[in-house]
């Protein structure tokens, strides 16, 4: 199911990977972000801060950041989408105003389909903000023809560990 | 002669009138199919035109002496229109809904394509064959959800070579009032229709539809593309079609 | 009336511009094209697609149905979690509550999502009346609004305009040459308005769907801005038609996916936000939220015969296949819904007292690939046959016009009277040509096709005893 995941995001354009543990996510992640890289992060996320994403780049607000490192409440296989859900530490804008999207998460919080992954994030207190993130953001209003990077991250590459 | 059973034949108004050699064609060709062709006296129009220009209680009124002389007749109403066709199974059931009469000539309506077309058999190839395109109507094709058989039969023709034209499943225009309501985009897409013919290398267009091969001729002619028009019981007459 | 803005146009001036526009033609059909394309592979993914379109009609016949029950429920849950729901009787109703809130905040600049209702509402002018600024953020929305435009398609509001034509606007725009590669037009239009989400006041988006039972917001979009304006400014405004309404988040997740299969082929688009509320727990959202549900003649068409129509998703996919509206496109339909959509929505919600309004379901060659294509269902060609039927009966048929349906009808309820009808069809050649019908079928056709002198049923005595 992991393949599964992971090779739907590939085929939306995204990058995506599976690592064994956070010491190899943090250079898989490293190698994604090259040096020099300004960059912020949910530091209310338990995974992304054992990134220690600080050793990575420079940490800067999220609206003057090249990536943005985010952790998920799960994951859909079938379709290659990374579901987050906010509160303290873990922002909205962390995902969103970047050029690139680091989705964080661990292969136990990818599930088979859309109905599961809403059912488990909806299946206590309803949350105040859900976002499906399906591939980098996009535009066809253009002759139709498909531009990425319109308002949203250009990029997104999702790390699952373990 | 007539192995085959009894048929009730229902030209339309539109055949009756302005191409009735279309019916002639279709009598003999259902003669030589082995069946018995009754015409149902009294009919004249389902309704069609006056139903899709929003007059029902007019449809109503003329499709209720048609509803009688069909409900007097026996066997299978075979009817030359995919679009009355369609229209008697679809809009029949609302203007005659509770009558009696209906269900026992609505199980009745098949149109004159899909009738022959499960006794086409396939056609030896004959030296060279003349390119022929089929316009399956709107109806046909969404109303009737029939694609295959005016193809079926035209391919089991040996004279005749069955090319495709591109986008075929695109509205030709006609759409009844709208060809005159809406002259410019209706000749527009006629245009569209007929240039997709031409360039599949048809020299002639078939149909089980005469409204849009009338309006598809008069597009044609008015911007010089040589298409001749024939209906479908025409064509299968002239190419002495048999099961 | 608002919502059909092309009056001081005729319909036909507008066609006939549009024909003799060639360039949206050849988009048009491009797209058309695209789509049965992508809506052929979507049906081989999903082999059950007929049942998934059956399942998407009960769940919203269902819920239009129950929607006051239903949108009652989600009024509660969002209250609950501190946001707010506002019922708009009518579009000023609407326009005046967002007039309102922005007063009410002190914001100046209102950052806005794409929202067909507030095209139907003319939220902008009224905002810009109001000494508000409202600056749209979708890219076909915000080159459109700088051009002075409609959208002219649900999806794809730009889809009239060539990159050259996109490409001259936002040169205005920056005051210097502009390129017309597609990706330097989204870069500049990207790094434009980036301020616009950091600085409004108010950020204004529509809704895909509303769920009764979780009061959640669902907005679906590819671009991004929708994420940014539901985010960063203090106030979140939802703009909602009633009839948007679901009970449960099952239904919701199978919404999603049916109209983002039916809108772009794909199960997901890049962004769907599902929001509750204001924000919570140290979320960095807007700290208000407020949801305008419009009725605006919705519940009169819900209690009329024509209901269904409102079972609409908004997927775009009617116009997009529609033959008409890929030749003419949609401005020529002269109001915010164009294609088969619009063609019985516009009619419907002007009440049919809108002259040009119920034209409009004319403005269809019955062809039924509207229908086809509707991933809910929605018996498209049926209602454009009833709203036909609708305007003529409000006063569209002139006395003349149903004058001559009666003779004719009359006529051919007779037997005899048909057939002394054809014999004089038979001699009417010059004058069918020059008047009426006949003069109006000789625009683009060659010959009008007249009655012949001997009708089949004048053969068939001659068939009959074996001739």
């Amino acid at each position: 199911m992991i393949d599964e995941f992971i090779a739907a995001v590939v085929a939306d354009g995204g990058q995506a990977a599976r690592v064994s543990d956070i010491n190899a996510a943090r250079t898989h992640v490293a190698g994604i972000l090259g040096r020099d890289a300004t960059l912020c992060f949910w530091n209310g996320d338990p995974l992304v801060l054992a990134l220690d994403p600080a050793s990575l780049g420079r940490v800067v607000a999220p609206v003057e950041a090249f990536a943005g490192i985010t952790g998920a409440a799960c994951a859909v296989a079938a379709t290659g989408t990374v579901v987050l859900t906010y509160g303290e530490g873990r922002s909205r804008a962390t995902g969103l105003l970047p050029d690139l999207h680091l989705a964080l998460l661990t292969a136990d919080q990818v599930l088979p389909t859309l109905g599961e992954a809403i059912a488990r994030v909806y299946a206590g207190e309803v949350p105040r903000a859900m976002t499906l993130v399906t591939g980098a953001s996009a535009t066809s209003d253009i002759e139709k023809i498909r531009v990425t990077g319109a308002h949203g991250p250009r990029r997104v590459a999702v790390v699952v560990i373990g | 002669m007539s192995e085959r059973g009894t048929i009730a034949l229902m030209p339309t108004c539109l055949v009756d009138l302005v191409r009735p050699e279309a019916g002639v064609s279709a009598v003999r060709v259902l003669r030589r199919a082995g069946y018995h062709v009754t015409f149902p006296e009294g009919q004249t129009c389902c309704g069609q035109p006056a139903w899709n220009s929003g007059f029902p209680d007019d449809a109503r009124r003329v499709a209720e002496t048609t509803l009688a002389a069909l409900a007097a007749s026996e066997g299978p109403i075979v009817v030359l229109s995919g679009s009355c066709a369609a229209t008697m199974l679809h809009a029949w059931p609302e203007l005659f809904a509770g009558d009696p009469r209906l269900a026992g000539v609505l199980d009745r309506i098949v149109e004159f394509g899909a009738f022959l077309a499960p006794l086409a058999n396939t056609a030896p190839t004959v030296g060279a064959r003349r390119p022929v395109a089929f316009h399956c109507s709107c109806h046909q094709r969404r109303g009737l959800r029939d694609t295959t058989s005016g193809t079926t039969l035209i391919s089991s023709l040996p004279n005749v070579e069955l090319v495709e034209q591109d986008d075929a499943e695109a509205c030709c225009g006609f759409g009844g009032t709208f060809a005159i309501k809406f002259p410019g985009i209706s000749t527009a897409m006629g245009r569209d229709k007929v240039d997709a013919v031409h360039e599949a290398g048809a020299g002639e267009l078939v149909s089980g539809d005469l409204g849009c091969l009338m309006h598809l001729a008069g597009v044609a002619e008015e911007t010089d593309v040589e298409l001749a028009t024939t209906t479908l019981p025409e064509l299968l007459d002239r190419e002495g079609w048999a099961p | 009336m608002s919502i059909v803005y092309g009056g001081d146009k005729a319909l036909g001036a507008r066609i006939d511009k549009a024909l003799a526009d060639t360039r949206l033609g050849v988009t048009l059909q491009a797209s058309r094209r695209h789509l049965i394309g992508f809506r052929g592979a979507v049906e081989e993914r999903h082999p059950d697609w007929p049942e998934r379109v059956d399942r998407a009609r009960a769940i919203r016949s269902d819920a239009v149905a129950r929607a006051p029950e239903l949108l009652d429920r989600f009024e509660q849950q969002v209250t609950s979690r501190g946001g707010r729901v506002i019922r708009a009787a009518t579009a000023g109703d609407a326009v005046q509550a967002v007039i309102e809130i922005a007063r009410r905040r002190g914001a100046k600049i209102i950052a806005k999502g794409k929202s067909m209702v507030s095209e139907e509402i003319e939220l902008n002018p009224a905002l810009e009346a109001a000494g508000l600024t409202p600056v749209e953020t979708d890219l076909g929305e915000w080159i459109i609004q700088l051009a002075g435009e409609r959208p002219s398609h649900i999806l794809a509001p730009m889809i009239h305009r060539s990159r050259g034509q996109v490409a001259e606007v936002l040169a205005t725009h920056r005051g210097g040459p502009m390129s017309d590669d597609p990706q330097a037009l989204v870069t500049y239009s990207r790094e434009q308005l980036r301020t616009t989400f950091l600085e409004a006041g108010i950020g204004i988006t529509g809704a895909n769907f509303m769920i009764a039972e979780s009061g959640t917001v669902i907005v679906l979009e590819n671009e991004g801005n929708g994420r940014l304006v539901s985010s960063l400014p203090a106030c979140h405004v939802v703009l909602a038609g009633m009839e948007r309404v679901l009970e449960t988040t099952a239904d919701a997740a199978f919404m999603v996916e049916q109209l983002s299969l039916a809108a772009v082929g794909r199960e997901l688009p890049s962004y769907v936000s599902w929001l509750s509320g204001p924000a919570a727990d140290g979320d960095d959202g807007p700290e208000e939220f407020v949801v305008i549900v419009l009725d605006n003649g919705r519940s009169r068409i819900r209690a009329s015969d024509e209901r269904e129509i409102l079972n609409c998703i908004r997927c775009g996919a009617c116009q997009t296949v529609c033959p008409v509206y890929s030749k003419v496109g949609g401005h020529a339909y002269g109001s915010v819904y164009g294609g088969p959509i619009g063609a019985v929505l516009t009619p419907l919600l002007t009440g049919m007292q809108d002259d040009e309004g119920r034209k409009l379901p004319f403005l269809s060659s019955l062809c039924g690939a509207c229908a086809d294509a509707c991933p809910v269902g929605i018996p498209l060609h049926d209602l454009l046959v009833r709203d036909r039927g609708l305007a003529n009966r409000a006063g569209l048929a002139s006395r003349g016009e149903r004058a001559a349906w009666g003779a004719w009808s009359r006529a051919w309820a007779s037997p005899r009277l048909y057939r002394a009808s054809a014999r004089a069809g038979a001699r009417s050649g010059p004058f069918a040509r020059a008047f009426g019908p006949g003069a109006s079928w000789l625009e683009g056709r060659a010959t009008l096709p007249l009655p012949s002198a001997k009708p089949f049923h004048r053969r068939w005595r001659d068939l009959e005893s074996g001739g």
